[in-house]
């Protein structure tokens, strides 16, 4: 039996799959939520506040800026409209994500695969999707992120209670996760024929984030990155 | 914080956010069975790897600040070579990212990292 058949006739193996493949994010994510929850701790956030931000808002750097402009008496509309900024390069990932979903296993209810969306569920499985994967492997992807989210963000708050900001080892380490993170799931994803995007996104990161806020420079790199493999066409075409 | 404040402001911001990454799905959804012109595929393929080249990027970024770049340089140059070789040795990204994180925290001890 093939491994797709074997997906689509045990839709919790292809669960379990994409919990199990989700741990370099759960990784990645649990610091930085602990870092958000201490954060909000530091602004005034109880707890449940802190949850609260993290369940529905569920962005990282949106997360951390909504907090600070709202601790900074910034007024809601802005502190909305910020946040909304930031999080439109979100807006490529379902077109980018789906196609490439496999049609075996059961198809899962759009709105809860788009909740899940994040930066780094996308970069996982970009980097991960096969001809094996489908939507219930997404899902345990997306599953596993949010639980680590939402579990590191209770970590901060409880740590902020007790005096967290005493480990300045332990917090570099933490801090360090995502650049570690992005890099491991890059590697397997670079060879000669697919070098050219991602190098041409790292350049116009590293020159628009000298001007531009990090948000807008993300969105303008993956824009120069995949624009490549438009104009490659072009050449081809014209060739 | 006050909840009067903090609760619709979250509530807005939750709904914005699920907005963006749920209206392009639906669209996405509406639009497969036309097909996508191979340009458009391409480029939404190519996307990932430059998101995550671009992400790599800047969160490294944030780790160098100019002003102490011969200091800061050295840390982050190691934990990125601990996580080349830990993925190479492995293939596992895990392991490679865990081992980048502890190499990098462990670096503060190191004199002269």
């Amino acid at each position: 039996m093939t491994r797709k058949a074997t997906n689509a006739a045990e839709p919790l193996l292809g669960f379990r799959r994409g919990l199990a493949d989700s741990v370099s994010l759960m990784l990645g994510y649990f610091p930085i939520a602990v870092s958000f929850g201490l954060l909000a701790a530091a602004n005034g956030l109880d707890p449940l506040q802190s949850l609260l931000v993290s369940a529905l808002v569920y962005a990282g750097a949106s997360q951390f800026a909504l907090v600070s402009l709202l601790a900074a008496a910034a007024s809601p509309l802005s502190v909305v409209g910020a946040v909304a900024a930031m999080n439109l390069r979100h807006l490529f990932y379902g077109p980018a994500l789906l196609p490439r979903l496999s049609g075996g296993g059961p198809k899962l209810p759009r709105p809860l695969i788009a909740f899940g969306l994040t930066d780094e569920v996308f970069a996982l499985a970009s980097a991960r999707l096969g001809a094996d994967k489908g939507d219930v492997w997404l899902s345990g992807v997306q599953a596993g992120a949010y639980g680590a989210w939402l579990a590191g963000t209770v970590c901060g708050s409880v740590l902020a209670d007790l005096g967290g900001a005493r480990w300045p080892e332990v917090q570099a380490a933490l801090s360090f996760v995502l650049p570690s993170l992005f890099l491991a799931l890059l590697l397997p994803l670079l060879n000669r024929d697919t070098v050219v995007p991602p190098l041409v996104a790292a350049v116009v990161a590293l020159l628009a984030v000298q001007f531009l806020p990090g948000h807008v420079a993300l969105l303008l790199a993956m824009a120069a990155g995949a624009g490549t493999e438009v104009l490659k066409d072009t050449e081809v075409a014209h060739g | 914080m006050d909840d009067g404040v903090l609760v619709p402001v979250v509530l807005f911001s939750g709904a914005a956010t699920y907005l963006i990454r749920y209206v392009p799905v639906a669209l996405s959804d509406r639009l497969k069975g036309r097909g996508l012109s191979p340009r458009l595929q391409r480029f939404l393929l190519a996307l990932g790897p430059s998101a995550i080249a671009a992400m790599l990027v800047l969160s490294v970024a944030d780790f160098l600040p100019a002003a102490r770049l011969g200091q800061s340089a050295p840390p982050v140059a190691v934990a990125l070579l601990v996580v080349f070789m830990v993925y190479r040795l492995t293939r596992n990204t895990a392991w490679a990212t865990l081992a980048g994180a502890i190499c990098y925290g462990l670096a503060g001890w190191i004199p002269g990292l």
